[in-house]
Protein backbone atom coordinates (compact mmCIF):
# COMPACT_ATOMS: atom_id res chain seq x y z
CA UNK A 1 0.00 0.00 0.00
CA UNK A 2 1.25 3.42 -1.17
CA UNK A 3 1.68 6.39 1.55
CA UNK A 4 -0.88 8.15 -0.50
CA UNK A 5 -3.34 5.48 -0.02
CA UNK A 6 -2.74 5.03 3.84
CA UNK A 7 -3.57 8.58 4.31
CA UNK A 8 -6.71 8.37 2.21
CA UNK A 9 -7.71 5.45 4.65
CA UNK A 10 -6.66 7.04 7.89
CA UNK A 11 -8.49 9.95 6.47
CA UNK A 12 -12.16 8.22 5.64
CA UNK A 13 -11.79 8.02 9.72
CA UNK A 14 -10.35 11.21 10.59
CA UNK A 15 -10.70 13.54 8.23
CA UNK A 16 -9.52 16.43 10.51
CA UNK A 17 -5.59 15.18 10.68
CA UNK A 18 -3.62 16.66 8.60
CA UNK A 19 -0.77 14.44 6.27
CA UNK A 20 1.68 15.58 8.22
CA UNK A 21 -0.08 14.47 11.38
CA UNK A 22 -0.37 11.33 10.00
CA UNK A 23 2.72 10.77 8.49
CA UNK A 24 4.66 11.37 12.44
CA UNK A 25 2.27 8.31 13.87
CA UNK A 26 2.74 6.38 10.31
CA UNK A 27 6.93 6.74 11.29
CA UNK A 28 6.09 6.12 14.94
CA UNK A 29 3.83 2.99 13.81
CA UNK A 30 6.18 1.36 11.26
CA UNK A 31 9.76 2.44 13.93
CA UNK A 32 7.59 0.53 16.68
CA UNK A 33 6.78 -2.35 14.30
CA UNK A 34 10.29 -2.87 13.18
CA UNK A 35 11.28 -2.59 16.50
CA UNK A 36 9.14 -5.57 17.84
CA UNK A 37 8.92 -7.65 14.79
CA UNK A 38 12.40 -7.27 13.30
CA UNK A 39 11.23 -8.15 10.45
CA UNK A 40 13.79 -6.40 8.26
CA UNK A 41 17.03 -7.07 7.67
CA UNK A 42 20.03 -5.20 6.37
CA UNK A 43 23.56 -4.99 5.53
CA UNK A 44 25.70 -2.34 5.49
CA UNK A 45 29.60 -2.49 4.51
CA UNK A 46 32.38 0.27 5.57
CA UNK A 47 36.09 0.37 5.36
CA UNK A 48 38.54 0.39 8.84
CA UNK A 49 40.29 3.71 9.45
CA UNK A 50 43.59 3.67 10.57
CA UNK A 51 43.77 3.81 14.74
CA UNK A 52 39.68 3.91 15.00
CA UNK A 53 38.40 0.99 17.18
CA UNK A 54 34.64 2.51 17.47
CA UNK A 55 32.42 3.00 14.48
CA UNK A 56 29.03 4.52 15.45
CA UNK A 57 26.59 2.24 14.59
CA UNK A 58 24.49 4.16 13.02
CA UNK A 59 27.23 6.41 11.46
CA UNK A 60 29.44 3.86 10.17
CA UNK A 61 31.29 5.69 7.14
CA UNK A 62 31.97 8.71 10.14
CA UNK A 63 30.68 11.76 7.37
CA UNK A 64 28.25 12.94 9.84
CA UNK A 65 24.68 11.61 8.50
CA UNK A 66 23.10 8.37 9.10
CA UNK A 67 20.56 9.32 6.07
CA UNK A 68 22.87 6.97 3.76
CA UNK A 69 22.74 3.85 5.50
CA UNK A 70 20.36 1.32 7.48
CA UNK A 71 19.57 2.79 11.09
CA UNK A 72 20.45 -0.65 13.34
CA UNK A 73 18.03 -2.11 15.94
CA UNK A 74 20.81 -5.22 16.33
CA UNK A 75 23.87 -6.97 15.00
CA UNK A 76 23.69 -10.21 14.25
CA UNK A 77 26.90 -11.13 12.19
CA UNK A 78 30.01 -8.73 11.46
CA UNK A 79 32.32 -9.77 8.72
CA UNK A 80 36.08 -8.78 8.45
CA UNK A 81 37.13 -9.17 5.02
CA UNK A 82 34.97 -11.21 4.12
CA UNK A 83 35.42 -13.75 7.04
CA UNK A 84 32.77 -14.34 9.50
CA UNK A 85 34.28 -13.08 13.35
CA UNK A 86 33.36 -13.67 16.26
CA UNK A 87 31.81 -11.20 19.37
CA UNK A 88 33.66 -10.23 22.04
CA UNK A 89 31.51 -11.59 24.95
CA UNK A 90 33.19 -8.29 27.25
CA UNK A 91 35.04 -5.37 26.11
CA UNK A 92 38.36 -5.30 27.13
CA UNK A 93 38.75 -3.76 30.79
CA UNK A 94 41.42 -1.34 29.88
CA UNK A 95 39.70 1.54 27.79
CA UNK A 96 41.50 2.53 24.10
CA UNK A 97 40.36 4.57 21.24
CA UNK A 98 42.26 2.87 18.77
CA UNK B 1 47.86 -17.29 0.53
CA UNK B 2 44.07 -17.61 1.28
CA UNK B 3 44.78 -19.65 4.56
CA UNK B 4 46.88 -16.63 5.61
CA UNK B 5 44.16 -14.15 4.67
CA UNK B 6 41.55 -16.16 6.93
CA UNK B 7 43.64 -17.02 10.22
CA UNK B 8 44.36 -12.71 9.81
CA UNK B 9 40.56 -11.91 9.59
CA UNK B 10 39.67 -14.57 12.49
CA UNK B 11 42.05 -13.15 14.42
CA UNK B 12 39.71 -9.74 14.78
CA UNK B 13 36.47 -9.65 17.27
CA UNK B 14 34.01 -7.13 17.50
CA UNK B 15 31.24 -5.93 20.22
CA UNK B 16 28.77 -3.20 20.89
CA UNK B 17 29.52 -0.34 23.15
CA UNK B 18 27.55 2.68 24.67
CA UNK B 19 30.30 4.29 26.47
CA UNK B 20 32.83 4.97 23.96
CA UNK B 21 32.86 8.40 23.11
CA UNK B 22 35.65 10.49 25.18
CA UNK B 23 33.24 13.69 24.50
CA UNK B 24 30.64 14.71 26.71
CA UNK B 25 26.82 13.97 26.02
CA UNK B 26 25.06 11.20 24.91
CA UNK B 27 26.12 7.70 24.04
CA UNK B 28 24.86 5.85 20.72
CA UNK B 29 26.01 2.71 20.65
CA UNK B 30 29.22 2.15 18.07
CA UNK B 31 30.52 -1.24 17.04
CA UNK B 32 34.30 -1.27 17.84
CA UNK B 33 36.58 -3.85 16.18
CA UNK B 34 39.90 -4.80 17.40
CA UNK B 35 42.60 -7.39 16.50
CA UNK B 36 43.18 -10.19 19.43
CA UNK B 37 46.27 -11.54 20.07
CA UNK B 38 46.52 -14.26 23.33
CA UNK B 39 50.06 -15.81 25.04
CA UNK B 40 49.67 -17.43 28.38
CA UNK B 41 47.55 -15.33 30.91
CA UNK B 42 47.87 -12.45 28.73
CA UNK B 43 45.02 -11.02 26.04
CA UNK B 44 45.95 -8.02 24.21
CA UNK B 45 43.65 -5.87 22.21
CA UNK B 46 45.22 -3.93 19.12
CA UNK B 47 44.05 -1.86 16.34
CA UNK B 48 42.07 -3.41 13.61
CA UNK B 49 44.03 -3.95 10.44
CA UNK B 50 42.74 -0.53 8.49
CA UNK B 51 41.69 -0.16 4.69
CA UNK B 52 39.57 -3.66 5.23
CA UNK B 53 36.01 -3.85 4.21
CA UNK B 54 33.77 -4.85 7.30
CA UNK B 55 30.27 -5.92 6.95
CA UNK B 56 27.51 -5.42 9.42
CA UNK B 57 24.45 -7.57 9.15
CA UNK B 58 21.38 -7.15 11.50
CA UNK B 59 17.98 -6.00 12.26
CA UNK B 60 17.04 -2.68 10.75
CA UNK B 61 14.45 0.19 10.98
CA UNK B 62 12.65 0.83 7.43
CA UNK B 63 13.35 4.39 5.88
CA UNK B 64 10.68 7.24 7.14
CA UNK B 65 7.75 8.52 5.27
CA UNK B 66 8.05 11.68 3.72
CA UNK B 67 6.27 14.58 1.70
CA UNK B 68 9.16 14.61 -0.58
CA UNK B 69 12.70 13.86 -0.29
CA UNK B 70 14.68 10.70 0.83
CA UNK B 71 12.56 8.12 2.65
CA UNK B 72 9.02 6.56 1.27
CA UNK B 73 7.28 8.96 -0.84
CA UNK B 74 3.84 9.57 -1.41
CA UNK B 75 3.72 6.97 -4.38
CA UNK B 76 5.87 4.32 -2.38
CA UNK B 77 5.62 1.49 -0.60
CA UNK B 78 7.27 0.41 2.60
CA UNK B 79 9.58 -2.05 2.97
CA UNK B 80 8.20 -4.15 5.47
CA UNK B 81 5.99 -7.11 4.02
CA UNK B 82 2.49 -5.96 2.40
CA UNK B 83 0.42 -7.83 4.55
CA UNK B 84 1.30 -5.82 7.49
CA UNK B 85 0.97 -2.49 5.59
CA UNK B 86 -2.74 -2.36 6.39
CA UNK B 87 -1.35 -2.54 10.13
CA UNK B 88 0.28 1.00 10.44
CA UNK B 89 -3.10 2.24 8.73
CA UNK B 90 -5.13 0.83 11.74
CA UNK B 91 -2.67 2.32 14.15
CA UNK B 92 -2.72 5.74 13.33
CA UNK B 93 -6.48 5.30 12.95
CA UNK B 94 -6.34 4.03 16.87
CA UNK B 95 -4.16 7.13 17.57
CA UNK B 96 -6.51 9.41 15.85
CA UNK B 97 -9.40 7.94 18.29
CA UNK B 98 -7.23 7.91 21.56
CA UNK B 99 -6.85 11.83 20.65
CA UNK B 100 -10.68 12.22 20.38
CA UNK B 101 -11.38 10.67 23.57
CA UNK B 102 -12.38 13.80 25.74
CA UNK B 103 -14.90 15.18 23.13
CA UNK B 104 -16.21 11.90 22.51
CA UNK B 105 -16.83 9.31 24.79
CA UNK B 106 -17.24 6.23 22.15
CA UNK B 107 -13.96 7.29 20.80
CA UNK B 108 -12.18 5.09 23.36
CA UNK B 109 -14.20 1.52 22.42
CA UNK B 110 -13.22 2.34 18.54
CA UNK B 111 -9.76 3.45 20.00
CA UNK B 112 -9.43 -0.29 21.53
CA UNK B 113 -10.75 -2.14 18.38
CA UNK B 114 -7.99 -0.75 16.11
CA UNK B 115 -5.47 -1.41 18.79
CA UNK B 116 -6.74 -4.85 18.81
CA UNK B 117 -6.19 -5.16 15.15
CA UNK B 118 -2.49 -3.50 15.68
CA UNK B 119 -1.46 -5.91 18.33
CA UNK B 120 -2.48 -9.11 15.73
CA UNK B 121 -0.57 -6.93 13.14
CA UNK B 122 2.17 -7.33 16.06
CA UNK B 123 1.65 -10.63 17.13
CA UNK B 124 1.83 -11.60 13.05
CA UNK B 125 4.45 -9.46 12.65
CA UNK B 126 7.15 -11.09 15.34
CA UNK B 127 6.07 -14.73 14.13
CA UNK B 128 7.07 -13.76 10.70
CA UNK B 129 10.58 -12.19 11.83
CA UNK B 130 11.12 -15.22 13.73
CA UNK B 131 10.46 -17.38 10.50
CA UNK B 132 13.89 -19.26 9.07
CA UNK B 133 12.31 -19.82 5.56
CA UNK B 134 14.15 -23.15 6.42
CA UNK B 135 11.15 -25.94 5.56
CA UNK B 136 13.14 -29.04 6.21
CA UNK B 137 12.53 -31.35 8.95
CA UNK B 138 14.87 -32.84 11.42
CA UNK B 139 14.66 -36.37 12.72
CA UNK B 140 16.02 -37.68 16.51
CA UNK B 141 17.79 -41.73 15.61
CA UNK B 142 15.97 -43.87 18.56
CA UNK B 143 18.92 -44.90 21.41
CA UNK B 144 17.55 -47.36 24.00
CA UNK B 145 19.76 -47.29 26.99
CA UNK B 146 22.23 -45.22 26.06
CA UNK B 147 20.87 -42.09 28.10
CA UNK B 148 21.30 -43.38 31.71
Amino acid sequence: MKQQQMIEMIQKHHPEMTATEIRIYLNKALDEFCEQTKVLKGQQTFTTGSSQRYYRLNDLDGDGSGADQHKFIDVDRVDYDNYQISRLQDPPEKYSST
Amino acid sequence: MATTERTKALEHVWWIEYSSETSAGYHQPSIALAKVTSADSTTSFTTATASKSVRIYGSVYDEDFVESGTGIALTEEPNIPSQFHEGLVHYVIMKGYEDKMSQDPNSMQKAGYFRNYWNICIKMGTEYGNRNFDNTGFSIKPADGFLM
